[in-house]
């Protein structure tokens, strides 16, 4: 396989050899891996907090993946570590106080350590890395006792030692090792300490799984537990297993912390200090607020120049550089070029214009999650989001969403209830994004010119109102039992986010979000563009460039479902048109309809009402309406609020809950807002 | 009295709570059985209090506090801060499985 070109200079030939030798080593893993079968798989399990992702991240690098639970919204990850030089099949699963499982996630990870979790965790797994907390020590050796009971290979991974230590704890990783009797190996992935020596137990207690006494020394240790304990052979036996001898488990811990020498002291921390300022309401709902704001104004503010640099990039001076090398082939103009610049590059720009804001948020929320503060977040604003079934810490996504729905619907990963963040994200696309604000803007200052700032400040107000009430119907037939369980948080001490961790972790995430939601993107892109390149005239050939909006597919369409509109009193092809195409994106609704009039949009919105677009928009509004134009247009704004949110946020929404539940969130929102639009068009024309 | 009546500094001896058994057990196996002292370390926003349970701080809301039932114990009384071992009592024999999820 080696090509290295005789005239390649030393530094050139070296990097080729490199290259090559990188390939040569992938393809040789790859003969390997399909030679030696499926392998060993190794479940990571601990509390939710406790660096387990870390973890992960840093053992598995670019090579893994995120994989939905089967029949659930709950994901988990599963990647590729090579433990002393085994490779093995990694997976981090949610995390957990109990593998008595409470939650959906818990329920996952439950199920994945007794092998009944269908799909890639159907069997049990060939060893669990246990993540103890070190300054949760004893019911970190609680979730280690349960999975030793379930009688597969256990190496425990110690972390949190410094900060233990710090609050006073004295614990030896070898003393505690021969309390428990399984390998416990102090580590601290955010400084890529213990790792090593971590896999050389892994990958031992994997070698000495296959030994013929494994059975005996399994049940040894079975028995170090709860005496006479035999291992059930199915995973509801085992579950029950653990339910039934709970306290034999709970009275194991306290003798290993006896039998260990672990020294627990109660020192007054830095965390608990700043907690006494922090976790009260008159200093946490104004700091919360704080970071609400500064999270708004990274989404807006600073994402937004980044945002339109890369879109102008990719569609303007990347499409003129592909346009001009097409023209060499003859191809500078047509159909051709149009599918090219106009679908397939827009898509690229798209998701491309999406990157910093991503970027931005992950960084962000990864730096609220390491630092400890999320859970502070969910203590401050629980009672705020109990009435609709929520953590407090789901305020955030909600509140992220006013700025761009689509770092929003990111923000619902810091939910810990699959079942909460699948909630959060049917909420989030109700949160009125700035791109809203542009049609608002522009009907605003079309049909109450002198009180445009409050109508746009009122569509706010009946964002939030329409978050409520959704959430109340849904929360009444869909998520009754959400809102119920007591708030019961462990508090995290705090922590400086380390730098190399959060770099990891925001490129893994981005890398998610490209390879899953920019395919969606760039189909949706290219739909929405053949919708407007197909003529149905005669005299226009495909993609056209000066083909009049009405006589492209996209304008029999429009034709089609503007009845659909005419009780909400906006039944016109035009304002239609527009509603198509936002479903792309929420700022092309006024370029839409300002193409479909063959004018030009003014550039400042003040001046719409005296453009001729205003006048058209106004007329076809007092016609469609019978007069009543101003209730009109509340509705179409109202109908703008609510209706399916951009292509972008769709997918994204598809790869959080899958493509059934956002089909139906998506149906869903379409006749929440007709049925709003229309109440108040109905109940507007009777004042 | 309540976790809720409980002042910041002192204790509770937990007997008992008006939960659902699934929380009770929930809370058991977090260290917050009948027998286990908690000590309220603050009151926070809302009603919730931080209490100390062994090695693990805990928030719990208002309506959870007020549900979990125990004897106070002021500052100093207590012989020993609560979790430097674990506390629990045995009292999770025969306790109903957790509801599922």
């Amino acid at each position: 396989m080696r090509h290295s070109h005789p005239s390649a200079s030393c530094h050139g030939g070296a990097t080729a050899t490199t290259l090559e030798t990188a390939l040569e080593r992938h393809i040789r893993e790859h003969h390997e891996a399909e030679a030696a079968g499926p392998l060993p798989r190794v479940e990571l399990i601990g509390h939710p907090n406790v660096g387990k992702s870390t973890l992960f991240n840093l053992l598995t690098g670019a090579h893994q993946a995120t994989v939905n639970a089967p029949r659930t919204t709950v994901t988990f990850a599963s990647g590729t570590w090579r433990a002393d030089g085994a490779r093995v099949n990694l997976i981090d699963l949610p995390g957990t106080d109990s593998l008595i499982p409470q939650s959906p996630d818990e329920e996952v990870t439950a199920q994945a350590a007794v092998g009944g979790g269908g799909g890639p965790l159907a069997s049990r797994p060939d060893l669990a890395v246990v993540v103890l907390d070190a300054t949760a020590l004893a019911s970190s050796l609680y979730l280690l006792g349960q999975a030793m009971l379930l009688g597969i290979p256990v190496v425990g991974a110690l972390t949190l030692v410094d900060i233990a230590t710090k609050h006073g704890t004295d614990l030896d990783p070898g003393a505690l090792s021969q309390a428990v009797g399984v390998p416990i190996i102090a580590i601290n992935p955010r400084l890529d300490a213990g790792t090593e020596t971590l896999g050389r137990a892994v990958r031992k207690a994997l070698d000495q799984a296959q030994a013929p006494d494994s059975g005996e020394v399994a049940a040894r240790r079975t028995a170090g537990i709860v005496p006479g304990y035999a291992v059930p052979n199915t995973a509801e036996a085992a579950l029950q297993g653990l339910t039934d001898h709970a306290d034999g488990v709970f009275e194991w811990c306290t003798d290993v912390i006896g039998r260990a020498g672990v020294q627990i002291e109660q020192r007054v921390t830095g965390t608990d200090r700043v907690d006494r300022v922090l976790l009260k309401w008159w200093a946490g709902v104004p700091i919360f607020l704080v970071v609400l704001w500064l999270l708004f104004q990274l989404t807006t503010t600073v994402a937004g120049p980044l945002q339109d640099w890369c879109q102008d990039f990719i569609t303007q001076t990347f499409a003129g550089w592909v346009t001009s090398f097409l023209g060499l082939f003859g191809w500078g103009t047509g159909w051709f070029n149009s599918l090219v610049v106009d679908g397939v590059l827009a898509g690229v720009g798209v998701v491309v214009s999406f990157l910093p804001l991503m970027i931005i948020m992950f960084a962000a929320i990864s730096l609220l999650e390491d630092s400890g503060y999320m859970a502070r977040v969910a203590v401050v604003a629980d009672r705020l989001m109990r009435g609709i079934g929520l953590d407090g810490r789901a305020v955030l996504p909600l509140v992220i969403g006013f700025g761009c729905n689509l770092p929003g619907l990111a923000a619902t990963k810091t939910l810990p209830n699959a079942r909460q963040r699948l909630l959060t994200a049917l909420l989030v696309p109700y949160s009125s994004c700035t791109a809203r604000l542009v049609v608002y803007l522009f009907i605003a200052n079309i049909f109450f010119p002198a009180q445009a700032g409050t109508v746009v400040f009122c569509m706010y107000l009946l964002s939030v109102v329409v978050i409520v009430l959704v959430g109340l119907i849904l929360k009444r037939f869909g998520f009754r039992e959400l809102g119920h369980a007591p708030m019961v948080l462990a508090l995290p001490a705090y922590q400086l986010p380390r730098l190399w961790p959060l770099v990891r972790t925001v490129w893994l995430r981005c890398r998610d979000f490209v390879e899953k939601a920019g395919k969606i993107i760039l189909a949706l892109t290219l739909a929405i563009w053949l919708l407007m390149a197909i003529p149905v005239a005669g005299g226009y050939s495909f993609a056209q460039a000066d083909i009049p909006a009405h006589d492209t597919l996209l304008g029999r369409v429009s034709d089609v479902v503007a009845p659909v509109f005419k009780p909400a009193g906006y039944g016109d092809w035009h304002m239609a048109a527009a509603l198509i195409t936002g479903f792309a994106a929420k700022e092309v609704v006024v370029g839409t309809i300002a193409t479909t009039y063959e004018l030009d949009e003014p550039d400042n919105a003040q001046d719409v009402k005296a453009s001729p677009l205003g006048d058209q928009v106004h007329a076809t509004l007092e016609r469609t309406s019978g007069g009543h134009s101003a209730a009109a247009a509340l509705a179409f704004m109202l109908f703008c609020l609510g209706y399916a949110p951009c292509l972008v946020t769709v997918a994204e929404e598809r790869r959080l809950i899958g493509g059934r539940r956002t089909a139906l969130a998506v149906t869903g929102s379409i006749v929440v807002a007709w049925c709003l639009s229309t109440l108040l068009f109905q109940v507007g024309r009777l004042l | 009295m309540n976790l809720a009546q409980c002042p910041p500094g002192d204790s509770v001896r937990l007997d008992g709570s008006k939960l659902a058994e699934a929380d009770q057990f929930r809370f058991a196996e977090l260290g917050m059985g009948p027998g286990t002292i908690l000590r309220v370390e603050q009151t926070a926003g809302f009603g919730a209090r931080v209490v100390r349970c062994g090695d693990r701080r805990f928030a719990i809301d208002g309506a959870t506090a007020r549900a979990l039932r125990g004897h106070h114990i002021p500052a100093g009384a207590a012989a020993r801060p609560a979790g430097h071992r674990l506390t629990r009592q045995p009292v999770m024999a025969g306790a109903a499985a957790p509801q599922a999820a």
